[in-house]
Parts: structure tokens; C-alpha cells; sequence
């Protein structure tokens, strides 16, 4: 045997051997070793094969996650808007049943059955003289001229006009607006004329009479136009224009200039009943 | 070596195995290693690998465990002694002594090593005494082997 046959003998021998002793050994996880060497072997071509493939689809499976959250992204930003504006209508009918709860809560229906809730839906003051709003509340509904507009209780005007699906309430800060009240503690009566920018004013008051600034003014129900009982403002300031009389200047118990709903009710209807079912 | 003259000393070589056996420290000792030494000493390469493989597998049979361990390890230590004694003229006495040495040597490194690499525990390895008895008791009786294949004519 030559020496180059003796080798490729010894080398065949020593694999024989080496695979025997392999396959002879069991190794802890169960395998063999000879077959724990070949993962080894090979385990680097393995590797990159797997690893690559896993590469390949782990790219894949982000552009795909990448696409379904642009989507869900987009649909999410057109949900949230839809919420915004959702929430907004709803913020706006919440403060608009609130206002709406105080209206009726004040003066309820029961109080003035035959009363409307009206939406003032235009501001009709023009010049200096007029203060009047536009109540989208008409014939049709029931209103006629002469109802009494009232906000939370208060009297704030009364309607000159009325079409069929709307009508101009001439407020009582108007200066064409006249309006009987009384003293709610001394009991004297007078007429609260309009101040339009200013305050209204209760003219020819006798001085006898004890007026402190905060005295709540009432309708007296004598000028036949607006039911007695009805809170009209409190005293501001006490004017002593002349040595008989006071000038009494009376803020109204309303905003003016943040009127929104106002409960329409018949003139000289019958007195708001109290809790205990008595005309107040 | 002829192949009557080598089934004889394996014969030899095992029987002596059988009796280093009863006191452990001589237990270190290879007679069938030396035996696959001294068959190579004249340099032919196939012969080597034949001595190596049937004292392997002979000692394999005798010590048990892993089939093969000691056929790899004495064939390997057989073909590359041979190879070397193609070139070197391992037959003379210091040459010969130096190759069993060496194959004490690289006979239990590589059954170290096969221990290593298939995961079988080492436990308590063998210690510098025990290295020492089987490279000393190799040699000596390698060189009485020796005496006696050079006596009868065996190493041609």
C-alpha cells in the first residue's frame, strides 16, 4: 500500500470511527453528537439562509403593519374630527338645555300655561333708540302682540309685533318702553322707562319713601300689560333731582346684550303660582 | 511486522492489559498502544494504520465504553508515526524511544479531546503521576517489545 492509499484509508477509517463515536453519544438535549456536529457544521449557512429569509419577512410584515396603521392613522384622524365636532353640538345643546332648564324651572309652564319658549334670532336695535330682538316665535305658534317676554323670571320686554313665524320683542331698557312697577317692600308703584344704553329710570318717586340701593322693583301689574309679581331689576343709584321726589336709576334684572331664549307668556295671564300652588 | 508475529503480541498485549490491571497505578499503562508503535517503527503506512486499527479496536473491546475511541486514537497514532517513519529511521533506539513517547502523549490527548468534544465529563482528569507511569511504562515496555520484534525479525 502506498503511502497516498494509506492516507485516504486513514482518512475514510477516521471518519468511520469519528461517525460511530458520534452516533454512539447521546448528548443532554436528546441527539446525538454526530448529529449536534453537522448542526455545527452547517449551523453558519443555516444561519444566513434563515436569516435572511427571516429578514425578508420581517421587512414584509412591517411594510404591511406600516400600511394598516397609515390606514388606521388616517381613520382615526377623521373619527377624532368627527368626535371635535360632535362634541362641540353636544356642549352647545348641554348649555342650551341648561339655559333652557333655568327658563322653564323659573317660570314653568305650569306657571304660565300657555307660555313659548322662543330662540331670539336677531338683534333688531338700530340707533340709539330702539332696543328691540327678533324671537323666532309667531302667529302660528300662538304668540300675539302684546305677550310678555320674560327671561329666568325676570320681565324683559314685551311683543309690539308679530308675524307669522316670528316677532319683535321691544325690551324694557327701550325708551319707548314703559313699564308699572312697585316697590317690592314699600309697595309704592311708578313707571320704569327705558335708558337704552343706561340704565332704566323710575322718575317721581316721593322722598318719603325708604329706597336703598338693591331694593328689588316688581311689575304692578297696573299698566294692563305685563302680570304683577314679575321681578324687573333692583335699585342702582338714587338720584334727589328735585326736594320732593327721587329719580330711581334701576338696573334690569337681565343681559340685554346676551339674550337667548326668552319665554313668551299672555299679558295679565294668570300670576305664576308658587310652589305651594298660591299665586306668588 | 508480520501479521502472525503482531496477532501474537496483541494476544500478549491483552493479557498483559488483564494483569497491569490488578494494581490500578500500572493500569496507565497501553500494552496494545505499544504494540501499534512498534508496529509502525519500520515506516510502512498501511501496515501502521492495520496494527493501529486492530489494537484499537481490541482495546476497545476489552475497556468498553464508547466503541471506536481507542481504534481512532491508536490508528491516527499508528499512521502518523508511520508517515513520519517513511522519512526518519524510527527503528533505532532513541528514535523509538521518543515515538513512544510522543504516542503516549498524543494517544491520551486525543482521547481527551474526543471526551471534550462530544460533551462527556472529564470528572477527575488524569493527574502528572498517572501521565508519567503510562509514558514511562509505554516506553520500557515498548522497549522490550521492540527488543523482541527486532530479535525475531519483525521489524523489516
Amino acid at each position: 500500500m502506498t503511502e497516498r492509499q494509506a492516507t485516504i484509508a486513514f482518512l475514510i477509517t477516521a471518519s468511520v470511527l469519528l461517525g460511530v463515536l458520534a452516533q454512539q453519544v447521546r448528548r443532554d438535549d436528546g441527539g446525538s453528537a454526530l448529529a449536534h456536529i453537522v448542526r455545527m457544521a452547517t449551523a453558519p449557512v443555516v444561519h444566513g439562509v434563515l436569516g435572511g429569509a427571516h429578514r425578508v419577512r420581517d421587512g414584509w410584515r412591517g411594510y404591511v403593519a406600516l400600511i394598516g396603521a397609515r390606514r388606521e392613522n388616517e381613520e382615526a384622524r377623521r373619527r377624532i374630527a368627527r368626535l371635535e365636532a360632535e362634541r362641540s353640538r353636544y356642549l352647545e345643546l348641554l348649555e342650551e338645555n341648561r339655559r333652557l332648564r333655568e327658563l322653564l324651572d323659573l317660570s314653568a309652564p305650569e306657571a304660565f300655561p300657555g307660555g313659548v319658549v322662543g330662540r331670539v334670532i336677531g338683534d333688531l336695535t338700530s340707533g340709539p333708540l330702539r332696543r328691540r330682538v327678533l324671537v323666532g316665535r309667531g302667529v302660528r305658534d300662538g304668540v300675539r302682540e302684546g305677550w310678555v317676554a320674560t327671561v329666568h323670571g325676570a320681565v324683559a320686554g314685551r311683543v309690539v309685533e308679530a308675524g307669522s313665524r316670528s316677532c319683535d320683542v321691544m325690551l324694557i331698557v327701550d325708551p319707548d318702553s314703559g313699564v308699572a312697577v312697585r316697590h317690592e317692600l314699600d309697595r309704592f308703584s311708578g313707571v320704569l322707562r327705558g335708558g337704552n344704553r343706561g340704565p332704566a329710570r323710575l322718575e317721581y318717586v316721593p322722598r318719603d319713601h325708604p329706597v336703598a340701593v338693591g331694593d328689588p322693583l316688581v311689575t304692578s301689574g297696573l299698566d294692563g300689560l305685563y302680570p304683577p309679581g314679575l321681578l324687573v331689576g333692583h335699585v342702582r343709584e338714587l338720584f334727589d333731582d328735585s326736594p320732593l321726589t327721587w329719580t330711581i336709576a334701576v338696573e334690569v334684572a337681565f343681559d340685554p346684550g346676551a339674550l337667548e331664549e326668552l319665554l313668551l307668556i299672555p299679558p295679565l295671564g294668570p300670576l305664576p303660582l308658587g310652589t305651594d300652588g298660591n299665586p306668588s | 511486522m508480520r501479521a502472525r508475529t503482531l496477532l501474537v503480541m496483541c494476544a500478549a498485549a491483552l493479557g498483559l492489559h488483564a494483569l497491569l490491571g490488578v494494581w490500578p497505578p500500572l493500569g496507565s499503562i497501553d500494552p496494545l498502544l505499544v504494540v501499534a508503535v512498534i508496529a509502525t517503527l519500520p515506516g510502512r503506512p498501511g501496515a501502521a494504520l492495520g496494527a493501529g486499527l486492530l489494537t484499537g479496536i481490541l482495546e476497545d473491546a476489552w475497556a468498553g465504553g464508547w466503541f471506536g475511541q481507542h481504534a481512532l486514537t491508536h490508528a491516527t497514532v499508528a499512521y502518523l508515526l508511520s508517515i513520519l517513519a517513511a522519512r526518519v529511521d524510527l527503528v533505532q533506539l532513541r528514535p523509538a524511544m521518543l515515538a513512544l513517547v510522543v504516542a503516549s502523549v498524543a494517544d491520551w490527548g486525543m482521547q481527551l479531546s474526543l471526551a471534550v468534544m462530544f460533551g462527556k465529563s472529564l470528572g477527575d482528569p488524569p493527574g502528572a503521576t498517572a501521565w508519567s507511569i503510562a509514558i514511562v511504562g509505554n516506553t520500557l515496555l515498548g522497549l522490550v517489545v521492540r527488543r523482541v520484534a527486532v530479535g525475531d525479525d519483525a521489524m523489516r
